[in-house]
């Protein structure tokens, strides 16, 4: 084997550049493999939920209830709707295919989005005039598939608001005519 | 239809410059509504709502307190906004101006009915420190359009009955409907074929219209509108089940027997994007649209003043 490599035209430059550009490309590879999962792994992890929260959810994964709840607190009165815990008991009963086709969606906000928007932490992570820059751009956006999930999401938080009744009276409304429990 | 020159709604005759700050405020309006915010109705309710408190921010702004009549419909909540400038001596006679500020699905309503809301909104602005004899109240009305029109669903309909309960003594109401497209070209107005030799065929003018009931607070105001202003104003009280009469939310006030009228471009006999997509921001006159909210202005302080104001007969 040495002889027969000793004796090969190695030495040549294009040889030499050859074998470096492919050292080169592997260690790149296994350098964006390494890097994406570190990304990932850090955009995936640090989302905290009280272990209450975490015990009684029943669709949304920890790190879409914070998602859920941050994008809620943008769109709706801040603190005073919890929208993550209206979508939580709202999507078990939504058929499955849509359910992942919303969770999807809550993934494009929360990673997706502000990359596009020029931001590099994650939705969740950005501060409130920045998480309004993202949702503004995914309202506002020139894909027809990206409006309607955010339509969707934008549903979602409204009914949340809606069926509040300490947000009633901001909207002039007496309640519904017959109680909840009659209807 | 309307013919192809009905298009450039650009004056073509000479009119005396309109208040440029006044057309700016009707146009950021307009702007707003329609373009910034789209249609907005309750098939596209979070629009619907941020209309509402465009609204709302905007007479908060002006130094009223805003009151909502908030009302289900579909499974959203559907709101009126109403605020008050209180007369000096007949403060229980009150005079509603209104205006819907939804638009019909499928368009973003620029004229129908965005612009009737930008000059309500003017009107309020220009009304918050007046004394006037009689309270003059502005009311922003939700589900104009259909499916709710002429229904028990419908925003004017659920305010003039919320209204009528508490008590408000109501001695008129003006409906501000469709103010923003004219056009100086021959045969650009249409009606209903009963009126076509009685009012003029180029579309220059804005109307004061209302049922045979409510015509001697049609004539008084079109009397008011008249007296000086460039843009002409045609008038008619006419049968109200004559197509386009009650196509308004005046016609909620005529069925608790409050005398009411519309004040309008004629919206569908004049716009060839009347509840169309195309009824767009870029095609309203505003330059026009000042000039008939200067003249509303002068016209609804006079009428708040008079002593008296014609019932329904």
């Amino acid at each position: 084997m040495r002889r027969l490599r000793s004796a090969r035209p190695s030495a040549t430059p294009l040889a030499v550049a050859v074998r470096s550009r492919r050292r080169f490309l592997g260690w790149l590879s296994l350098g964006l493999v390494a890097g994406a999962t570190g990304v990932a792994v850090l955009r995936a992890t640090g989302y905290e939920v009280p272990a209450d929260v975490r015990g009684r959810l029943k669709v949304l994964s920890p790190w879409e209830y914070v998602v859920l709840r941050a994008i809620g607190d943008r769109l709706v009165a801040p603190g005073e709707v919890n929208v993550a815990d209206f979508a939580d008991s709202y999507l078990e009963d939504m058929a499955a295919s849509d359910r992942a086709d919303l969770l999807k969606m809550v993934a494009v906000v929360e990673h997706g989005a502000p990359l596009a928007a020029g931001y590099i932490h994650r939705f969740s992570a950005l501060s409130a005039t920045e998480q309004d820059a993202v949702l503004t751009s995914l309202n506002e956006s020139s894909l027809p598939l990206i409006r309607a999930g955010f339509e969707a999401l934008k549903a979602i938080a409204f009914m949340a608001y809606y069926r509040l009744p300490a947000s009633w009276p901001a909207l002039g409304y007496p309640g519904p005519v017959a109680p909840r429990s009659l209807q | 239809m309307i013919k192809k020159s009905e298009e450039s709604v650009a004056p073509e005759v000479s009119l005396p410059r309109a208040d440029q700050k006044l057309v700016a405020e009707l146009k950021q309006s307009v702007h707003a509504l329609s373009h910034k915010i789209g249609e907005r109705n309750t098939k596209k309710h979070w629009e619907l709502a941020a209309a509402a408190d465009f609204i709302a921010d905007q007479l908060t702004a002006a130094g009223y307190e805003v009151g909502r009549q908030g009302f289900e419909v579909d499974d959203v909540i559907a709101q009126n906004l109403e605020v008050d400038v209180r007369g000096t001596e007949r403060g229980d006679e009150v005079l509603v101006v209104g205006a819907h500020y939804d638009s019909a699905p499928g368009s973003p309503g620029a004229d129908d009915n965005a612009s009737g809301t930008a000059a309500l909104l003017s009107l309020a602005r220009q009304f918050r420190e007046l004394k006037l004899r009689r309270s003059v109240r502005f009311v922003f009305f939700a589900n104009e359009e259909p499916p709710y029109f002429q229904t028990d669903r419908m925003g004017s309909v659920m305010y003039a009955k919320h209204a009528l309960a508490r008590g408000d003594r109501m001695v008129g109401m003006l409906s501000l409907e469709s103010l923003g497209v004219f056009s100086d070209a021959k045969d650009s107005q249409r009606y209903p074929a009963e009126l076509r030799e009685k009012h003029p065929t180029t579309g220059n003018f804005i109307a004061v219209v209302s049922d045979t009931a409510s015509a001697g607070l049609c004539r008084r105001f079109a009397k008011l509108m008249q007296e000086g202003g460039p843009v002409p104003v045609e008038h008619d009280a006419l049968p109200g089940d004559l197509p386009g009469v009650g196509w308004s939310d005046h016609w909620a006030f005529w069925q608790i027997g409050v005398p009411a009228v519309m004040v309008t471009d004629t919206a569908p006999f004049r716009s060839a994007h009347y509840h169309k997509a195309t009824d767009t921001a870029d095609r309203l006159d505003y330059e026009r649209m000042a000039h008939v909210v200067v003249s509303l202005s002068r016209s609804l302080r006079e009428l708040a003043n008079q002593p008296a104001l014609p019932p329904r007969e």
